[in-house]
């Protein structure tokens, strides 16, 4: 009898073990969301020294697919409260198109207005920077370089992620919806990291017709005492963005201005100092959004680089994009400094010419 | 003379029937028009207003009534899904590609899970505790709560 109770017993237990992965599978299938997005970008200037990069990464006469890259975002909702995403990146800005976790996180949802997040988080400062790979969700090819550059010779008002954690808060008032997002970890660049960020950023938003957002955040410099870069080793890093956006009607617009404040100096100036914004005003026309880009970087030592850019984006579908843009990209003492290029330019007004297709999926 | 009147009366008798035809196709397509707005049957809430369905939809309001909601969406170019996107959430198909792009691509967020059909939303809210969908008037039956009515 027992026996017999013990076999029939097994048969239930057997089946659910053979088919709990199955059932978890199939559960996991229904609680995870894959995203992905993919955008194929070329540019060629008219200048021999190389544009935002090196010479594997740079723009130049010879032309580059620089910014080419596949993107695949996981999100599961492993609780009601508790879910975890990740985003896997293929990029020719790394390795050579190997693929990479470009930020990965877990989020617990403290109540309906706030949630605790904790991992390698994407920084949220600057209007688009938190989709800032995603081309398919702004007008331009890539967003307006000098505000947006992370390159150690950049502006670096924005960074690419930080590993650490944050708070964030939604709420609504009326028809606005108000965010916020407390922030604290470490960003790791290229040969250095920037300890104990601490920022916060706030938003409005209208209905997604009119956006404002404001951040303010400082950490301290990490770079290697006997480096090239030991100057900055231990200073604070700060900075202060501020940022509208409008989708009004046809009337698509963007402004944003940051302030970067380092206290480096050489020779005299402040070189770790510096002001940057851009404004993009654009109009639809049916598909077409023809918009034109006006930026202006200046350092702490007197160096500037304006771009002005003429662009055009036409919405295949809801779901591709195709873009071109013509850049004039000037500096008035091209001799002496470099800007963004790799190094000084044979002439002040550069050139560019770029085109590109983005998807998401 | 009686061949004319019964032809009169036969085109009478078709046009009749063409003008029913037509009140019945358009008053079919003004209830496939309709949505409600439904949920399991245990759900501690038995209404919402359009302005909460829209925060819903848009992954802001994330409980109702102490339970957290899953979601259920219908596929681009269900009649259902165009009446419920241009009346209750108000957002055009490109804006809300775009919403859902900047959620999803920084991981704040899961859009809800599409269906293929009204049938299969009504049969997955009504087996799943905390689910909420939407599908044409006629599509509901009595397994779920039906918590608006969108006309």
């Amino acid at each position: 009898m027992n026996n017999k109770l013990i076999f029939l017993n097994g048969i239930p237990l057997l089946g659910l073990a053979l088919l709990s992965p199955g059932v978890l599978a199939a559960d996991w299938v229904e609680r995870t969301d894959i995203s992905g997005f993919y955008s194929a970008r070329y540019s060629q200037s008219n200048e021999k020294a190389y544009f935002h990069g090196d010479r594997e990464t740079g723009v130049n006469e010879n032309g580059s697919f620089q910014g080419t890259k596949l993107g695949l975002t996981i999100s599961s909702q492993v609780t009601d409260d508790l879910s975890v995403a990740m985003l896997l990146m293929s990029s020719g800005d790394h390795e050579d198109f190997s693929t990479h976790v470009d930020w990965a996180f877990a989020s617990f949802r403290l109540s309906d207005e706030f949630t605790l997040r904790a991992g390698k988080i994407k920084f949220p400062v600057g209007l688009v920077n938190e989709y800032v790979d995603v081309g398919a969700t702004y007008p331009w090819i890539s967003a307006p370089i000098l505000l947006y550059s992370e390159e150690t010779a950049g502006p670096q008002a924005t960074r690419e992620a930080y590993t650490g954690s944050s708070l964030l808060w939604e709420g609504d008032v009326g028809d606005w919806s108000l965010g916020g997002d407390l922030f604290f970890g470490q960003v790791d660049l290229e040969g250095m990291s920037v300890k104990g960020t601490l920022g916060v950023t706030a938003r409005a938003n209208w209905d997604d017709t009119i956006e404002f957002q404001a951040s303010a955040y400082e950490g301290e410099m990490n770079t290697d005492p006997s480096g090239s870069l030991a100057m900055m080793n231990g200073k604070v890093h700060a900075a202060k963005l501020i940022g509208v956006k409008l989708d009004w009607y046809n009337i698509v617009a963007y402004a944003e201005a940051a302030k970067v404040e380092m206290d480096v100096t050489m020779m005299g100036a402040k070189t770790g100092d510096s002001d940057s914004w851009y404004v993009t005003l654009g109009y639809r026309i049916g598909q077409f959004l023809p918009h034109i880009t006006r930026q202006d970087w200046k350092r702490g030592n007197g160096n500037n680089q304006q771009i002005s850019t003429l662009g055009v984006a036409y919405s295949l579908t809801d779901a591709v994009v195709l873009k071109a843009e013509q850049s004039l990209i000037e500096m008035d003492d091209f001799a002496s400094q470099t800007g963004l290029f790799d190094v000084s330019p044979a002439d002040g007004s550069v050139n560019m010419t770029s085109i590109a297709v983005d998807i998401i999926f | 003379m009686l061949n004319l009147t019964i032809d009169r009366i036969i085109k009478q008798l078709l046009l009749l029937g063409f003008c029913g035809f037509i009140l019945f196709v358009s008053g079919q397509e003004q209830v496939l028009a309709d949505v409600v707005v439904i949920a399991h049957k245990s759900l501690g809430v038995d209404s919402i207003s359009a302005k909460e369905a829209k925060k819903v939809w848009l992954g802001k309001t994330k409980s109702l009534g102490d339970t957290s909601l899953k979601l259920a969406d219908l596929p681009l170019g269900n009649k259902s899904r165009d009446h419920f996107y241009s009346k209750v959430v108000k957002k055009s198909a490109k804006k809300l590609k775009a919403y859902w792009a900047k959620i999803v691509f920084s991981g704040k967020g899961i859009p809800p899970k599409s269906f293929g059909s009204d049938a299969a939303v009504v049969s997955w809210v009504a087996s799943t505790p905390g689910a909420v969908g939407y599908v044409g008037r006629g599509a509901t039956d009595d397994s779920v709560k039906v918590l608006m009515i969108s006309q």
